[in-house]
């Protein structure tokens, strides 16, 4: 199958409900309760009430005082609240009491699940990738990227943005599931785009939502089984897949690596459940679980497997090579560029004795791609960023293709005149 | 409060009258100051105890300072509060002690009340007892009792013994004859109205005219009884007419006294019977005729002679209590022929004798004694026993206390000290009296006029003094005298300023002085009374003396010891005219400052963080410009100095000579640090910068130059235009550093440096430069041509400009893998020295359907790119 083609995405769940980013529920988009929009100002409401669903789910009654959630038809998604009348448009998850945003539960719900190994750089990433979508990325896509809720907004103010990139310190090791709860981080990346079918006046803009919910899971909890069955129902839930390997971890490369780099970290830790492989392979065991598929069918869920790091590599094994290039092509994929840099990353895999990665995301996965990213830039120095600061580099190599994939983006080859329509 | 004895006036003694009873109000007992804060209670408590401290010195203070430091002990977290800040304790104490006051003012009321009784009237001892108690001035309630018409007065002495020795038969004799008291038996129904006998006898008779108690009017009764016919009432007349003549012919006083003492007789033997006071007062008015006013005041003395330890013996105690022993004995030699049945009065009159005869002993042994000191503890313990012994105060007044025995008189510039040993004395309480007397000694305490330990304005330039003396009671001892010391006084305010080639020298010249006189290194200067002006060579530390003259007793000049002043005469400093300021090119950081150095003075370069606020060429004094601005360290150089300013302000030129600057011109610096660590990285098409944010920087701009690079790259190189680009320090954050296209083919010279704003133009610190090559790129592609049974293979080459590749390499790799170097694969195809542009063909080999082409370089110029993915994998 080519890369570029558009996989048919699992839209059966899409159509049947909606996934509770927080929780992972799928609720019935008719069944979604509301909350009353309280008392504010002179504006009549009800008083706030415990809401124990929600109190259980953040583990604490601060913060879980607000007005109450009642069960109604919503039609047009606004309802009136039983007890003041007053309407209402905030709607909640009946299991866990999140709020949903209403474009989420109007645009068909994509959640990204981000995967990876201890130490893959999974924190650092996920912090680079959401600042590039609210900015650089963000502008050249003419997309937005808002967190859902409060706790998302503090979340990555506190443990992402403020220490990496106002204080350039690298990100601490995250703490296992299993000591520390963890949520979701859950924002809604939407783009404007204008239809080529109509041209001219007649072109109107239209809006396209994707609810990105990044799980930022400590990487030994995705070592052993006992501890990833926390994180089922998130990978079960996830539309899509962000695989994260280091190089590092990859035994065949880092002889390789670290005679260029000799400031790079010693030893991986001497772990069979640390290997790429085998991270990837408990998780596809966990979705096709979800999915039912039998053993030889393909998982139709897209794969997005990213070399982090790749700012080690030696210049000179990225000669004539895709990854030492920026990407091509603004506001659109470049298809060219896309398949140079994963038949570059599939080269080199190979090459680091890891070629059956490859062959088992091949024979596992209807969809997958191959990407090489440097979150950083450099390498970092003494547990701080490295020289000129957070310098991201194809950061969002990843997301660009499954945005593509989802019939967000399209695609298009240098010299071909008509893009490729997103599925 | 400024004294201790303005306090001992103002509190202590109050307190001590009411009884040791500390002051109830804490504003009054710690002399609070108002409003209350903080600092000034804490220091007004300390004063105050230190003067308890003093006061407890003297014995007559000593329990009352004693409960103040008790009660000091219970306040002291008030106070702690105070000084920490919190007033809201004491504050609300000080309320409540008012609350208290008032309280007690109200009971010693009361207690008032109860002691006036139906009479209201009090005696001025009862009062004070109550005021006592009740911790209440006597004053505050001599003023209640006003308010409340209690009258305070001393009750009436009344005659314990009758002016006639036969009074008891005079008595019985009126009342047979049925006469209510003896008034009525001389005036019978004469006497219209109530009569007064309290002060002299006074009552109204017939026809308003007043009655007068006299021979003339006992003559008249007498007479009266004469015409009646004589019977048994005749007899008892005339024994009452015979006791009125016997008193009358001894002094015609005593008859009113004997009117007088037979009412009082008479309301003693009713309270004897137990009447009670309105009783008592009802019988007088009402029964015996007496004036209402009188009356009250008879009751009042026969109740209070009646009182606890009433009568001849109550008399005798309350003189023993009061220390007056000399007048109870007195008082018991006179009423000697107490009754037997007046057992006490005998007891107490006794006591008296006793203690005034052992007094008089004390006070004998104290006349012969010769040591003072001896003799005035004698009389102190006669004064003990009997108070108020005739003519032993008086000796004890004229005891002096030891002389002292050793003075001092120290000259401490215009001031005189005085110190001396104290009297060996230890008797009574010895204080001591200073004199100051000039030209002699004094010859006693008051010989001279009045001094203290420190005598503040001495006469000056005369021999002096100073005699101490010892004084207890009203006797001075002879003073000890020390002298003669003489002040002279130093010129006043020495002042030697310095100036170009000159010394000038000011002081204030004593009025008594001569004159004044200036010493340099030995030699006399000329000097006049208020100063002098020299010339003296620049740059030499010059010391000089300064001293007064005087003209003792013959006329001879006294010099004083002299004030010491050194001073260095210099030129005055030259201001720095223009400098120039510029970046130092072997060194970032670093300012390169030039000017022309000043003729005098030595030149420093200060950052002032403003616009130097004194006029160019100005001379200030250099610590205005020490507190105004911060000294930059400089090293000298050719034409000028290098300093590292660090931050951004006026560097200004100030030229430093003795304690003067003179001000000169200044550079605006603008601080803006290069950038550190510049990382600049080909990506493709776009070269990628990063650089270390120069710290309190908001802007850099960056300047690139494309083709530029004098690079060892061929390439078309200084064929570039620069180009400027200002970064905000956000978008650099928000765009994760800065990316500036540049053709792969085309090398770059990159500089970024700090921007900043100065005088309204943009300005820019030290830049910090990178280069980045080219790239010789050569584009290919592989095209199959030919049937499938014969397929060849052309490989064309395209490049900017013409070259030459060394070697070319094209390799077959089967399967799903792109050959990631020449050894990867099937080489199928091999060229050295190939042309560009321009083609190579092969044919292609038999082998797998799906393969990979890819075509490699040995070359260490060039960098092949690939053609897209699709054009190099494929079947045959």
């Amino acid at each position: 199958m080519s890369l570029a083609s558009r996989v048919q995405l699992p839209s059966g769940r899409a159509r049947r409900g909606v996934t509770c980013p927080y929780c992972f529920a799928v609720v019935e988009r008719q069944r979604i309760p509301f909350r009353c929009r309280g008392r504010a100002g002179r504006r009549q409401g009800c008083e706030p009430v415990l809401d124990r669903p929600l109190a259980d789910y953040l583990g604490s009654t601060a913060g879980a005082s607000l007005p109450p959630v009642f069960p109604a038809p919503g039609r047009k998604g606004r309802a009136d609240c039983p007890d003041c009348g007053q309407p209402t448009g905030n709607r909640v998850c009946p299991e866990c009491h999140n709020p949903l945003p209403p474009a989420y539960v109007d645009s068909p719900g994509r959640i990204v699940a981000l995967v990876g190994a201890k130490n893959a750089g999974k924190s650092t990433y996920i912090a680079v990738l959401l600042h590039e979508l609210m900015n650089r990325v963000g502008t050249e896509l003419d997309a937005s990227l808002v967190a859902c809720d409060d706790r998302t907004i503090e979340r990555y103010k506190r443990d992402f943005a403020r220490p990496l990139l106002e204080q350039r310190r690298l990100l601490p090791t995250t703490a296992s599931a299993a000591t520390s709860p963890r949520e979701p981080l859950v924002y809604l990346l939407t783009r404007t785009r204008r239809s080529r079918f109509a041209p001219g006046r007649l072109a109107r803009p239209r809006n396209d939502s994707l609810a990105l919910v990044l799980f930022d899971t400590a990487g030994e909890d995705l070592r052993s089984r006992e501890v990833r069955d926390l994180h089922l129902r998130y990978l079960e839930a996830a539309d899509a897949v962000i695989f994260l390997v280091d190089p590092l971890e990859l035994p065949g490369a880092r002889s390789a690596l670290l005679e260029g780099a000799p400031g790079l970290p010693g030893t991986p830790a001497d772990d069979p459940d640390s290997e790429p492989i085998n991270v990837i392979a408990r998780v596809t065991e966990a979705l096709r679980a979800r999915h039912g598929s039998r053993p030889g069918e393909p998982l139709p869920v897209p794969v997005a497997v990213a070399l982090t790091k790749i700012d080690v590599l030696r210049p000179a094994l990225l000669r004539q090579s895709a990854l030492h290039r920026s990407r091509g092509g603004a506001g659109v994929l470049d298809l060219d560029d896309r398949e140079a840099v994963d038949a570059q990353v599939r080269a080199l895999l190979h090459d680091w004795e890891a070629g059956q990665l490859d062959t088992f995301l091949g024979q596992q996965y209807a969809d997958h791609a191959l990407f090489g990213v440097s979150a950083l830039g450099g390498i970092p120095e003494g547990g701080r960023v490295g020289a000129g600061g957070v310098r991201p580099y194809r950061a969002e190599d990843p997301l660009l293709w499954l945005l593509y994939k989802f019939g967000m983006l399209d695609g298009l080859r240098p010299g071909d005149d008509a893009p490729s329509q997103g599925a | 409060m400024s004294t201790d004895a303005e306090y001992q006036r103002e509190v202590l003694e109050p307190a001590r009258a009411a009884g040791d009873r500390p002051p109830e109000d804490l504003r009054v007992r710690y002399a609070l100051p108002d409003p209350l804060t903080s600092a000034a209670v804490a220091a007004r408590v300390k004063e105050v105890r230190q003067c308890w401290r003093r006061a407890r010195g003297q014995l007559k203070y000593r329990k009352l300072v004693d409960r103040l430091e008790a009660e000091h002990r219970e306040l002291a977290p008030l106070f702690q509060a105070a000084e920490r800040g919190d007033l809201r304790p004491l504050a609300e104490r000080l309320r409540g002690g008012e609350e208290r006051t008032a309280a007690r003012r109200g009971q010693a009321r009361a207690r008032l009340a109860d002691a006036g009784g139906t009479l209201r009237m009090v005696a001025p001892a009862e009062l004070e007892g109550i005021a006592r108690t009740a911790g209440v001035a006597r004053a505050e309630l001599e003023s209640l009792a006003e308010a409340d018409r209690i009258e305070v007065r001393e009750p009436d002495r009344l005659p314990v013994s009758p002016p006639y020795a036969a009074y008891r038969t005079v008595r019985e004799s009126l009342e047979v004859l049925g006469r209510r008291h003896l008034a009525e038996f001389v005036f019978g129904g004469r006497l219209r109205g109530p009569m007064r006998v309290a002060a002299g006898f006074a009552a109204p008779g017939p026809n308003g005219e007043a009655l007068r108690l006299d021979a003339a009017a006992v003559a008249a009764t007498a007479e009266a009884w004469a015409k009646r016919g004589r019977d048994t009432s005749t007899t008892h007349a005339d024994t009452v007419l015979a006791a009125l003549k016997s008193v009358l012919r001894s002094d015609a006083d005593l008859l009113a006294e004997l009117v007088r003492f037979d009412v009082v007789e008479r309301l003693r033997e009713r309270l004897r019977q137990r009447a009670s006071d309105r009783a008592l007062l009802r019988y007088a008015v009402e029964d015996l005729g007496v004036e209402p006013g009188d009356a009250r005041r008879l009751v009042f003395a026969v109740l209070r002679e009646a009182g606890p330890g009433g009568g001849p013996a109550g008399r005798l105690r309350a003189l023993l209590d009061a220390g007056e022993v000399y007048a109870a004995a007195e008082l018991a030699e006179a009423a000697g022929t107490a009754g037997p049945e007046d057992g006490e009065a005998a007891l107490l009159a006794a006591e008296a004798r006793r203690r005034v005869d052992t007094a008089v002993r004390l006070r004998e042994h104290a006349a012969a004694e010769t040591d003072p000191d001896r003799a005035w503890l004698l009389l102190a313990d006669a004064l003990r026993l009997v108070r108020d012994l005739p003519g032993a105060r008086e000796h004890q007044e004229r005891l002096p206390p030891r002389p002292v025995p050793e003075v001092r008189a120290d000259v401490d510039g215009t001031v005189v000290r005085l110190s001396w040993r104290p009297s060996p004395s230890t008797a009574g309480e010895v204080a001591y009296r200073v004199v100051r007397r000039a030209g002699r000694p004094p010859r006693t305490a008051s010989d001279g006029e009045p001094a203290g330990e420190r005598d503040d304005r001495p006469p000056v330039n005369v021999p002096l003094f100073y005699g101490v003396a010892a004084v207890r009671g009203g006797a001075a001892a002879e003073p000890a005298v020390a002298g003669p010391v003489l002040v002279r006084p130093e010129p006043d305010e020495v002042e030697l300023v310095p100036g170009d080639g000159t010394v000038t020298g000011r002081w204030r010249c004593p009025a008594e002085a001569a004159r004044v006189e200036a010493v340099r290194d030995g030699r006399p200067v000329a000097a006049g009374r208020e100063g002098f002006r020299e010339r003296v060579p620049n740059g030499t530390t010059l010391h000089y003396l300064v001293r007064a003259v005087y003209l003792d007793g013959d006329g001879r000049e006294v010099a004083t010891p002299g004030v010491r002043a050194s001073v260095t005469p210099s030129a005055p400093p030259d201001p720095v005219y223009e400098l120039a300021a510029e970046p130092d090119p072997a060194d970032p950081g670093a300012l390169r400052v030039r000017f022309a150095p000043p003729a005098h003075g030595t030149p420093e370069l200060v950052l002032v963080d403003r616009s130097p606020p004194w006029p160019r060429s100005a001379v200030v004094p250099l610590e205005e410009v020490r507190r105004e601005s911060r000294r930059v360290p400089a090293t000298a150089a050719a034409g000028g100095l290098v300093v590292r300013p660090g931050a951004g302000g006026w560097l200004l030129a100030v030229t430093v000579s003795g304690g003067t600057a003179a001000i000169g011109a200044y550079h605006r610096h603008v601080h803006l640090p290069p950038p550190g660590r510049l990382v600049a990285e080909r990506r493709g098409a776009q070269v990628h910068v990063g650089f270390d944010w120069p710290p309190d920087v908001a802007e850099v701009e960056l300047t690139y130059r494309v083709g530029a690079a004098p690079s060892a790259v061929p390439g078309p190189a200084g064929s570039g235009e620069a180009r400027r680009e200002v970064v905000t320090r956000a978008a650099y954050d928000t765009q994760g550093g800065i990316r500036v296209p540049v053709p792969e083919e085309l090398p770059v010279e990159i500089a970024v440096a700090a921007a900043g704003i100065l005088d309204g133009a943009p300005v820019t610190g030290p830049p910090v430069t990178a280069e980045v090559g080219a790239r010789v790129l050569v584009h290919y592609d592989v095209e199959r041509a030919g049937p499938p049974w014969r397929r060849t293979l052309t490989v064309r080459l395209e490049c900017a400009r013409p070259l030459r590749v060394r070697r070319l390499v094209l390799v077959r790799r089967a399967g799903r893998v792109m050959p990631h170097r020449a050894g990867d694969g099937e080489t199928i195809g091999d060229w050295a020295e190939v042309p560009v542009p321009g083609e190579v063909s092969v044919p292609l080999p038999k082998g797998a359907e799906g393969h990979w082409l890819r075509c490699f370089a040995e070359d260490d110029v060039i960098e092949l790119r690939d053609p897209p993915v699709r054009r190099l994998r494929g079947a045959r």
